[in-house]
């Protein structure tokens, strides 16, 4: 133990400056990252998210920099690798440096991560200690894909220019890999249901852990290399797999219901003049949007259905039969709430997704086309009603919410929750036709307003390590004719109720829908 | 070699050490390395740039594995040194990385540390003796002054085994002067092994020496006894009998870089033994006038076993000549 506290201070005293610089990365977002939900004065809905994305984006790259700065200085200092080492003929114990080393990373990086995340949550007007997965995730996250690949080529590599030439190879590898195995990977996603991407983070954080140990405890550096490379093309494997898996994850978890049992939903096929049939590219290349006029209606009192995945069949008369993978269902643009519904009837535009050679080669002759949707049927958990106020106000169960004062003539607000704990909510409200005044409006002058913000299964899965989750939320007003949209016109009054219905899932199952006759529409020139 | 096993401080049986892959460009850098090192001596390992020495003395200190055979350092296997095994080994190499970053004090607080027979006393005296200053970092320290910090910081603890990878060369005179003065005022308490492929450096303090050339060695006993076994021999043969041009095809190993010219024939004796040697020779040559053997420097010495050396590789034909064992 002496050795192990006797390296890691002469380590603390040699790397004072790295580890300061760590931690001004660190501090500096800690302060920014709160501009998620706390709005400068130049900012608008328009150009919010492009701010916040630049922020995250730039904080990406520079605190893995910084990382990667102080992990090869405080293991290189000791190299492992090598025949000129001053260390490795003195009485130094292979385990005590280890420890050592394990030491400095908890100190000086561990511990100030977790204290920045903490200072964001405590930032947030959440609690610091709140979940033990919440922590979990986050150190797994930040430990399997940047940690431990960094620690694993210092110690295997002799000094910094090498460390920094082997980190760009790898880098280069893994854009290469991307772009040559694109075409063999499923280019559908599924956001529902990515639980078995756990599998790619533990084998990150297992297989780097014992990487580094082993280096450390044995240096036998060609063996360690070896266990390098197995564990990376552990991990793409891992990866295809676990790609491959959503398929039948997804059949696993939403079963088709029984020939007695009612559908959760019901989904026909209504094309309308507001909501046509549109074929128009994909911002994949080599890739079309076929998007589906639908009518979703015949949820029951209570209850909300949320739509996940969507999949389709093609059976053409000629005999060609295609399916398509399961895929995140997708709206169009101005469908602006998420494909969550209440009872009542919905007309949203549902795009669905497939190669242009397909759709040239189908758009000639009618087909039947057969969706298949995976929905979950919730209900409701929890209630609770707070007062909107231009300043943070607690919506309990699920975070806290406020609309910044130069926001509240663009009738937004941000709620924000822990990672992993924003579950579905339904927002409802009431807008005023007129300014707001010290007398109450009368029923006649009002209108209900809602809008849904979070998820159906928030503990899923999702490789970031930022700590709160900040959501944009608009009660918009819904029309006459079921759309949503106008509240140009109207206000939101501070000491309005806020109806926060929180949903949990109840069910889960698939939904399907035949068009016969179903003829592709023309891509528009 | 008059040495007494049972108190070697350093053994090698068989020693080799390749680098590179089987049948891919291998380069075998020790081949069979017997070596025995006496508790005591102060033990200099002489050999050209490149004859395998720094590798030698990594596979000893468990830096390198040995490709095959066995070596013990201080009674234990030496893949075994690691750790506390260091406590009693000083190691000090020409090329060795230093923790450049911390000054010379900083540096000997540090390694003071890992060491509990750390001797504050000696320490001081050595600091005071190399004048080293304590509070220079080791990068902004010239090559002499890196070598005397490395000295002191590997002396300090008073190790049994001090193992020095040219620890002098390239170091002006005064320099090296000081540093071996330091080395041998701990030399009743410490066996030192030491590698030079300069003699000059070494020849005056050493006790044992070996000789290593491609990754063998040729010879390795006390000073004394090399001294004495070899001599510079002429035979001036009677005017009437002309010396053979070709005497090498005929010659004894022990016999090195002979010469012939009209009536004289010159050689190195590398197992001469007074008067019996003397006999040996007159019986071969009956026709001697005179024969007169030289003691060597040292130096001529080296340079015969090198030269003999290279030529052998270069001549395959001629007799090779091995392992020169000699019981001193």
């Amino acid at each position: 133990m002496n050795q192990v506290l006797h390296i890691f201070r002469k380590d603390t005293r040699r790397f004072w400056a790295e580890i300061l610089l760590s931690f001004f990365v660190l501090a500096i977002y800690a302060v920014r990252y709160p501009i998620h939900w706390q709005m400068q004065p130049a900012f608008t809905p328009r150009n919010y998210l492009a701010v916040v994305r630049d922020i995250d984006s730039l904080m990406i790259v520079l605190v893995p920099t910084a990382w990667w700065l102080l992990i090869t200085r405080v293991v290189q200092a000791e190299s492992l690798v090598g025949d000129r080492q001053w260390w490795v003929t003195r009485p130094y114990q292979r385990y005590s440096l280890f420890a050592a080393k394990a030491l400095f990373l908890l100190v000086w990086l561990y511990i100030p991560f977790v204290a920045m995340e903490m200072k964001i949550l405590s930032e947030a007007g959440l609690t610091p200690f709140g979940h033990a997965s919440h922590w979990f995730l986050l150190l797994s996250v930040a430990s399997g894909f940047v940690i431990l690949p960094l620690l694993a080529i210092a110690a295997t590599t002799t000094n910094f220019a090498r460390m920094t030439m082997t980190l760009a190879g790898g880098l280069v590898a893994v854009e290469l890999f991307h772009y040559v195995a694109a075409p063999y990977y499923p280019i559908y996603e599924s956001t529902s249901t990515n639980s078995h991407s756990v599998y790619i983070v533990a084998v990150l954080v297992v297989g780097g852990a014992f990487i580094v140990a082993w280096q450390y405890l044995t240096g036998r550096l060609w063996l360690t290399r070896t266990f390098a490379l197995c564990v990376a093309v552990l991990a793409v494997g891992v990866s295809f797999t676990v790609a491959r898996m959503r398929e039948s994850q997804i059949d696993r978890e939403f079963p088709a219901p029984g020939a007695a049992a009612a559908a959760p939903i019901q989904v026909a096929f209504q094309p309308e003049k507001s909501n046509p049939l549109l074929a128009f590219p994909s911002e994949r290349p080599g890739m079309m949007y076929v998007q589906l006029p639908l009518e979703f209606s015949g949820v029951a009192e209570g209850s909300v259905v949320e739509v996940e995945d969507i999949k389709f069949t093609i059976d053409s008369p000629d005999g060609q039969h295609w399916t398509s993978p399961w895929w995140t269902t997708q709206a169009m643009p101005q469908w602006t709430g998420m494909l969550n519904f209440l009872p009542g009837t919905y007309h949203p535009g549902v795009q669905i997704m497939m190669t242009r050679q397909q759709y040239e080669r189908f758009q000639w002759f009618p087909f039947t086309l057969h969706l298949a949707f995976a929905v979950t049927e919730l209900h409701p958990a929890s209630e609770t009603t707070a007062a909107f106020s231009t300043s943070d106000f607690l919506v309990n169960g699920y975070g806290v919410c406020a609309s910044p004062a130069q926001w509240y003539l663009h009738h937004n607000l941000i709620c924000r929750s822990e990672v992993g704990q924003s579950r579905l909510a339904h927002i409802t409200t009431t807008w005023s036709k007129y300014p707001c005044s010290e007398s109450q409006p009368e029923p006649q002058d009002l209108l209900s307003g809602s809008s849904w913000t979070g998820t159906a299964y928030p503990d899923r899965l999702s490789y970031i390590w930022n700590p709160v989750l900040a959501n944009l939320v608009q009660p918009d007003v819904r029309r006459s004719d079921g759309r949503m949209g106008g509240t140009r016109e109207l206000t939101l009054c501070p000491g309005t109720p806020m109806h926060f219905t929180q949903y949990a899932v109840a069910d889960r199952t698939q939904v399907s829908l035949t068009i016969a006759d179903f003829l592709l529409p023309k891509e528009p020139r | 070699m008059s040495t007494d096993f049972l108190s070697s401080i350093i053994q090698t049986e068989g020693l080799h050490k390749s680098f590179g892959h089987t049948g891919l460009r291998q380069t075998e850098v020790l081949r069979g390395i017997d070596l025995v090192v006496p508790e005591g001596a102060i033990y200099a390992l002489v050999g050209a740039n490149g004859a395998g020495k720094t590798t030698l003395i990594k596979v000893l200190m468990n830096i390198l594995r040995a490709t095959s055979g066995s070596a013990s350092v201080l009674g234990w296997d030496s893949r075994t040194l690691t750790g506390d095994r260091f406590c009693r080994i000083g190691y000090v190499s020409e090329n060795q990385e230093m923790p450049d970053a911390m000054s010379v004090g900083a540096m000997l607080d540090y390694t003071r540390a890992f060491y509990p027979t750390w001797d504050r006393t000696l320490e001081r005296d050595l600091i005071r003796q190399f004048d080293l200053p304590l509070d220079r970092k080791l990068k902004h320290l010239s090559r002499g002054m890196r070598m005397k910090a490395a000295f002191v910081s590997s002396l300090a603890y008073r190790p049994a085994l001090m193992v020095l990878d040219e620890p002098l060369s390239g170091l002006d005179p005064l320099v090296r002067d000081e540093l071996v003065d330091g080395l041998l005022e701990r030399a009743h308490e410490t066996t030192i092994f030491l590698s030079s492929h300069d003699l000059s450096e070494i020849e005056s303090f050493s006790s044992h020496v070996g000789y290593l050339e491609d990754g063998r060695i040729l010879f390795s006993e006390e000073m004394t006894a090399l001294a004495a076994r070899f001599r510079e021999v002429t035979i001036i043969l009677s005017e009437r009998t002309t010396a053979p041009t070709r005497l090498s095809a005929s010659m004894p190993p022990e016999w090195l870089l002979p010469e012939t010219a009209d009536h004289v024939i010159r050689f190195v004796h590398s197992a001469w033994s007074g008067d019996a040697t003397e006999r040996e020779l007159r019986e071969r040559f009956p026709a001697a006038r005179t024969i007169e053997s030289e003691p060597m420097p040292l130096r001529a010495i080296f340079l015969a076993m090198a030269k003999s050396g290279r030529r052998q590789r270069a001549i395959p034909y001629l007799h090779p000549v091995e392992k020169v064992k000699v019981e001193a």
